[in-house]
C-alpha cells in the first residue's frame, strides 16, 4: 500500500484485502463478514474447545510420562530429519522446475506435486510398495539385509515424501519472482554457475527457503496417515505425537488433550515464528505457492486456491495473508 | 582511438548469424577500440550483446577474442571463462550484497581473498566517486549512484571486453551529464562494445556501426572521435560569436549598433592583450573605473569563455536518429552528396529508348522500322539495350546501356499496337525522325555531383534539410556535440528552492530560469542554491562543483550578491580571487562580475593548490539575470555549438512614448500589437517576471537619449521563436 494514500487506514478495517485501487478500498458485500465470522469461528471454536478440556492440573504428569516424552522426541527428530531432507532434495528440484524448459517439465512437476493432493493413507501405501520388502526397491534391498518398513527412517521417509512438495512450491515460487537476471549478470563477472548459485541464488530466495522449510516441518509435526502405513505405531520407533494422540485418545482421553494442547502450543509458535523471523514474507509465500496443486501453466497462477488436502495438519498456515 | 602500442593485437572478430531473423552481421572491434551499435528496437542489439558475453548461442558463425574462439560450430566458451563483460540495461546490482561486496564479487570470482578483493573494490569505487557508499544496501542509492556502482562493478572484473546495453537509458537528467563523463573515461583506450539508441551516446564511441532489421547496415565511415574534437573551429572573423552581427547592427547606422561598434572597438582592443578577465586591459572601462557599455561587457565575457567554447567535440550522427530526435542538431562539417541525384541516367518521357545513330536517316517519308527487344518500367535494374532494337521506358526508369535518347511514344506509330500505344515486345516501332543523342535523358548527377555539397556546415538540421541529406545518400554527418557544462549557482539568503514559502523568503526562480535558459543555449548545467551569506561557503561550494572530475565544469555563473549592498557574497568571495565586479551602463542588469576564478583545490593536501575557472556573475533580480544572460552569454554559448547566436532582430515604430534613464542601455520587454507597433508590457522594474514571460520581444531603448515619442522606431529583439 502506497504510503499516505487517503484512505489506507480505512482499508485495513474489516481487513479487507490490500490490493484495492488508488484509494485503496474496494467495497465488499456488507452480508461478507458474517460468513466470514462464522468461517473465523470453525477455525477457533475446535481450538478453544480442546483447551478448555484440559485438566490442568495433571497437565505435568501427563506431559512427562514415558510414552508422551517418547513421542514427543520422536517427532521432534524425525520431523527436523525430514525437513533437513526436503532442503537437501528439495532445493535443486525446485531450481530445476524454476529454470528448465525442457518439454515435459510440467509432467515432472505435477507428478513431484501429487503428495500435496494425494491422501496420506495412499502415500503410505505408496511407500509400502516401494520401500517394503516385497516392494519395487525393498525387494532389492533386502539382501543386503536394509530393511525400512516399520523403522524409524520410515517415519522420516514418510514426512518427506508429504512435506517435499510444500518446500519445493514456495522455494519454486522465490526464484520465479526472484528471476535470472542476477546469475547472469554473475556470470559475465566470472562466476561459475556453481559460485553464481551458491552466492546470488541461494541468498536471494532465502526467505522463500526458509518460508518452504517451515511449511516443511510443520507438515512433518503433523504427519499421521502415511506415517501409520507406512512405518507402523511402535513405542520410541515409530510412534509420532499424532500417532500418540489417536491411540490415547481410546485409552485416556486426558493424556490426548494434553498433547494436542502441545502440539497446538507447537503450531502457534511455528506461526508466530513465520511472522516474525521472516517478516511476514513466508507465510505470504505460502498460499502462493500452495495455489497450483494442478501444474499446468507457468508461472504458477497467484489465484487462491483450494488448501492443501488435510487443512488440519497444516496448521492453519493458510489463513495468513 | 589509436590503441597504445603495448595493446595492440586482434581484437574481437564477429562473424555470425544473429536471432531471431538470422541477419549476417560481421565486424571486428580492434584492442582499445570503443565500438557503438545503434539501431532501432527489436533489430536484435541486446541480443547480440548476450551472445558475445556467452548468454546465448549465435545461429551460426564465429565470435573469437585476441584469436580464441569462444563461439563456433561445436564450440560455447561459457559466460564465466570468457572475460567479457556485461553492464546492462538497468545494471541490477545485488540486492543481498553491500556496495563494496557488489563491486568485490568479480574479484572473488577470480579466485582473491576477502581482503584482497575487497581493496580492489574501494579502488574502483574510488575510481566512479562512490567509495563513501562502500556500506551502503544497492536498495538504499539512487538510480544514478546505482549505475555508477555497476560500472565499477563491471570494471572490477578487468575485463577484455566490455558491453554496454542503453547505458544512460533511464537515468535521470541531472545524473546523465556525470555518468556519461564517467563513461568517456572509462572507456578511453579500452576494447568496448555500446550499444544505444540515444544519438548523445555516440561521443562515447571510436566508431559507429547501424543494425537494422537485414542486418549491419553500410556503416557510418568512422567518426571522429569526440573526445579528440576533431574539428576546430576556424578562427577568422567572421565565426567570431560576434562578428557578424555586430557588424550588421553596425551598418544601420543605429543608436543600438553604435553602442555595440563601440563595443567590439574596445573588445578587439583587448584582444591582443592576454585577458582582461585577470584585470589586464589597459583599455577597459572598468579599469577606468567607468561603467562599461553593454557592447563592451559582451566582448569582455567571449573573450573571457574564448578558451572554454572554441573546439567543442563534434560527433557523427545517422541522419536518422536526427530525425527521431527532439534535440536540435547543427552540422559541423560540409555535407557532401555520397551518391549523384539522380543516381543513373533515366527517362524524362514513356517512350522509347533508342540509339540515335539508328534514328539518323529516319523521316516521315521513310520511317525506320525497329523490333522492340524489351521493356523498362521505373525501378527496374539498367539493363543493355540489344543491337538493332529498342526497348519501351516508363518516366523516370533507368536508361539501358547502349541507348543515348529517348522518343516519346506519341512520336512513335507500333507496328502492332498493346496497351496505350507502346509496341509488344517482338513488335515493331515505326519512327519517323531522327533524335538528337541525349533527347530526354535526365543525365546522372544533373542535380547533384556525387560529392557535391550539399548542406554547408552552421546548417540547422530540419525536415527539409534532413530529406535532401537523404535523397543524397547521405546515412550518418558530423554535427556540433554538446556547449560546456555550467555550473550555475543562484546565491541570496531569502531563497527558498521549493515548499511553502517561510516569512520573508522567495522562490529560487532564477536556478529555474537559467537553467532552461543554458540548456536551450546547449549547455549541461548543474544548479546549486546557496542560501549562506558566508563568502567561504561559496568559495567551498565553487571548489568542490569544479572538482567533480565527472562533472568538469567548464564554466561558473551566478546570480545575486554582486552590487555595492552589505552582503554580497559573491563579490566578496571572488573579488579577491580575480574577478572583476563593476557596473555595465544598462538597465535592467547593471552591476556585472566577470573574470577568471583562481578557487582552492578541493580534496588537495596542497593549501596552496589552485584550479582556475571562468565565472559570470549576473545579478539577482529575476529580469536582470535573464535579460544579463541574453546580451552577454547566450550568444556565445550558442554559437560554440554551432546554433545560430543572435535573436531575431527587427525595428518596430513604439505604440506609445516613453521615457529611459538618458546615461543608460535600457531594455524593455513588449509585444507587438495588430498594427505591427511595439506596446511595453509591465514597466522597467527588474523584478516583473511575470510580464517578462508576457512578453514576445526585448525593446532596445539606447544610451543618451531620455524620451521616446509613440511612432519612433526602436530595435526588438524577438524572444518568442
Amino acid at each position: 500500500m502506497s504510503a499516505g494514500a487517503p484512505g489506507a487506514d480505512a482499508t485495513r478495517l474489516g481487513g479487507a484485502p490490500r490490493h484495492g485501487g488508488p484509494s485503496g478500498v474496494a467495497p465488499f458485500p456488507r452480508w461478507l463478514p458474517f460468513v466470514a465470522a462464522v468461517g473465523a469461528l470453525l477455525v477457533v471454536v475446535p481450538l478453544v474447545a480442546v483447551v478448555a478440556r484440559v485438566d490442568w492440573a495433571q497437565l505435568p504428569a501427563l506431559l512427562t510420562s514415558e510414552s508422551s516424552l517418547a513421542a514427543l522426541w520422536l517427532s521432534l527428530s524425525t520431523s527436523i530429519a525430514a525437513t533437513a531432507a526436503c532442503i537437501v532434495l528439495g532445493v535443486p528440484l525446485a531450481v530445476v522446475l524454476a529454470r528448465s524448459t525442457f518439454r515435459g517439465i510440467a509432467a515432472v512437476r505435477a507428478l513431484v506435486l501429487v503428495p500435496l493432493v494425494l491422501p496420506p493413507v495412499v502415500g503410505g501405501l505408496a511407500l509400502l510398495y516401494a520401500f517394503g520388502r516385497r516392494g519395487l526397491i525393498g525387494q532389492a534391498l533386502e539382501p543386503f539385509g536394509i530393511v525400512i518398513p516399520f523403522t524409524t527412517l520410515a517415519v522420516v521417509i514418510a514426512q518427506t515424501f508429504v512435506a517435499l512438495p510444500f518446500l519445493v512450491l514456495s522455494l519454486e515460487g522465490a526464484l520465479r519472482t526472484a528471476g535470472d537476471r542476477h546469475e547472469l549478470v554473475a556470470a559475465t563477472l566470472g562466476a561459475s554457475p556453481s559460485r553464481a548459485f551458491r552466492t546470488v541464488t541461494l541468498p536471494l530466495v532465502l526467505p522463500g527457503l526458509a518460508s518452504g522449510a517451515l511449511l516443511a516441518f510443520a507438515r512433518s509435526l503433523g504427519e499421521f496417515g502415511a506415517t501409520l502405513t507406512f512405518a507402523g505405531s511402535l513405542e520410541g520407533v515409530t510412534r509420532t505425537l499424532p500417532l500418540e494422540i489417536y491411540l490415547q485418545r481410546e485409552v485416556d482421553p486426558d493424556a490426548a488433550v494434553a498433547l494436542s494442547l502441545l502440539l497446538i502450543v507447537i503450531a502457534l509458535v511455528v506461526v508466530v515464528l513465520g511472522r516474525n523471523a521472516l517478516g511476514g514474507g513466508a507465510f505470504r509465500a505460502a498460499p502462493r505457492a500452495a495455489s497450483s496443486p494442478v501444474p499446468s501453466s507457468r508461472p504458477p497462477a497467484p489465484a487462491p486456491a483450494p488448501a492443501p488436502a488435510r487443512a488440519d495438519e497444516t496448521h492453519g498456515a493458510e489463513d495468513e495473508r | 582511438m589509436t590503441p597504445p602500442e603495448s595493446a595492440r593485437g586482434i581484437g574481437l572478430a564477429v562473424d555470425i548469424a544473429l536471432p531471431p531473423r538470422l541477419a549476417h552481421i560481421a565486424f571486428a572491434v580492434a584492442p582499445g577500440e570503443t565500438l557503438a551499435i545503434t539501431g532501432d528496437n527489436g533489430a536484435g542489439k541486446s541480443t547480440l550483446l548476450a551472445i558475445l558475453a556467452g548468454l546465448l548461442r549465435p545461429a551460426s558463425g564465429t565470435v573469437s577474442l585476441e584469436g580464441r574462439m569462444l563461439a563456433a560450430d561445436g564450440v560455447h566458451v561459457p559466460p564465466h571463462r570468457r572475460g567479457i563483460t556485461l553492464l546492462g540495461q538497468g545494471a541490477p546490482l545485488f540486492p543481498h550484497l553491500s556496495v563494496l561486496d557488489n563491486v568485490a564479487y568479480a574479484p572473488k570470482a577470480a579466485g582473491a581473498g576477502r581482503t584482497a578483493a575487497r581493496e580492489v573494490a574501494r579502488a574502483r569505487l574510488d575510481e566512479v566517486g562512490m567509495l563513501g557508499f562502500a556500506a551502503r544496501r544497492p536498495h538504499e542509492l539512487s538510480g544514478g549512484q546505482v549505475r555508477r556502482v555497476a560500472i565499477a562493478r563491471a570494471l572490477a572484473a578487468d575485463p577484455a571486453v566490455l558491453l554496454l546495453d542503453e547505458p544512460l537509458a533511464a537515468v535521470d537528467r541531472t545524473a546523465a551529464p556525470g555518468i556519461r563523463s564517467l563513461l568517456e573515461s572509462v572507456l578511453t583506450g579500452r576494447l568496448a562494445l555500446l550499444v544505444t539508441h540515444d544519438p548523445d551516446d555516440l561521443v562515447l564511441a571510436d566508431r559507429g556501426l547501424a543494425l537494422d532489421r537485414g542486418g549491419l547496415s553500410p556503416a557510418p565511415s568512422p567518426s571522429s572521435n569526440g573526445r579528440e574534437s576533431s574539428l576546430p573551429r576556424p578562427d577568422d572573423d567572421d565565426s567570431r560569436p560576434f562578428g557578424g552581427p555586430v557588424v550588421a547592427a553596425a551598418s544601420l547606422g543605429t543608436t543600438m549598433g553604435d553602442t555595440m561598434a563601440a563595443g567590439i572597438g574596445a573588445g578587439t582592443g583587448a584582444a591582443g592583450t592576454a585577458a582582461m578577465t585577470t584585470a589586464g586591459a589597459t583599455t577597459d572601462a572598468w579599469e577606468a573605473g567607468r561603467a562599461r557599455t553593454p557592447a563592451e561587457h559582451r566582448a569582455a565575457v567571449e573573450l573571457l569563455l574564448a578558451g572554454a567554447l572554441a573546439a567543442r567535440p563534434t560527433m557523427r550522427v545517422q541522419v536518422e536518429l536526427i530525425a527521431e530526435s527532439d534535440r536540435t542538431y547543427v552540422l559541423a562539417e560540409d555535407a557532401t552528396a555520397a551518391i549523384a541525384i539522380p543516381p543513373f541516367d533515366n527517362s524524362q518521357m514513356d517512350g522509347y529508348a533508342v540509339r540515335s545513330a539508328d534514328l539518323a536517316a529516319a523521316s516521315a517519308d521513310a520511317p525506320i522500322e525497329l523490333p522492340v527487344t524489351g521493356i523498362v518500367a521505373a525501378g527496374d535494374a539498367p539493363g543493355i539495350l540489344e543491337a538493332g532494337g529498342v526497348a519501351a521506358i516508363m518516366t523516370g526508369a533507368a536508361v539501358p546501356v547502349g541507348a543515348d535518347a529517348i522518343v516519346p511514344v506519341e512520336a512513335t506509330r507500333a507496328l502492332d499496337a498493346g496497351p496505350r500505344g507502346f509496341a509488344e515486345v517482338g513488335g515493331g516501332v515505326s519512327f519517323t525522325a531522327p533524335v538528337a543523342s541525349g533527347t530526354f535523358v535526365r543525365r546522372t548527377g544533373s542535380d547533384a555531383e556525387e560529392g557535391a555539397v550539399v548542406l554547408p556546415p552552421g546548417t540547422v538540421l530540419g525536415a527539409a534539410q534532413l530529406g535532401a541529406l537523404s535523397s543524397a545518400g547521405v546515412d550518418a554527418v558530423e554535427v556540433h556535440g554538446r556547449g560546456p557544462t555550467v555550473l550555475l549557482v543562484s546565491t541570496g539568503a531569502e531563497l527558498q528552492p521549493s515548499g511553502p514559502l517561510e516569512p520573508g523568503r522567495i522562490r529560487d526562480s532564477n536556478r529555474i530560469a537559467l537553467t532552461s535558459a543554458l540548456v536551450e543555449a546547449g549547455a549541461d548545467v548543474r544548479a546549486r542554491t546557496l542560501t549562506s551569506d558566508d563568502p567561504d561557503e561559496l568559495v567551498a561550494l565553487l571548489a568542490e562543483g569544479v572538482a567533480d572530475e565527472h562533472a568538469r565544469i567548464e564554466l561558473v555563473v551566478t546570480t545575486g550578491g554582486v552590487s555595492a549592498g552589505a552582503f554580497e557574497v559573491v563579490r566578496e568571495a571572488l573579488e579577491p580571487r580575480g574577478v572583476v565586479f563593476g557596473s555595465v551602463a544598462m538597465q535592467p542588469g547593471g552591476p556585472q562580475g566577470l573574470g577568471l576564478a583562481r578557487l582552492p583545490r578541493a580534496h588537495s593536501d596542497d593549501p596552496a593548490a589552485e584550479v582556475h575557472v571562468p565565472v559570470v556573475a549576473f545579478p539577482g533580480n529575476p529580469v536582470s539575470c535573464l535579460v544579463s544572460f541574453e546580451l552577454f552569454l547566450r550568444p556565445a554559448l550558442r554559437a560554440a555549438v554551432g546554433l545560430p547566436a543572435e535573436r531575431p532582430r527587427a525595428w518596430a515604430p513604439l505604440a506609445e512614448a516613453t521615457a529611459s534613464p538618458t546615461g543608460k542601455h535600457q531594455v524593455r520587454r513588449g509585444r507587438l500589437d495588430e498594427h505591427g507597433r511595439v506596446v511595453f508590457v509591465g514597466d522597467a522594474s527588474s523584478h516583473r517576471i511575470g510580464s517578462y514571460a508576457a512578453s514576445t520581444v526585448l525593446v532596445h531603448l539606447p544610451v543618451g537619449r531620455d524620451a521616446f515619442a509613440a511612432g519612433e522606431p526602436v530595435e526588438i529583439w524577438r524572444i518568442d521563436d
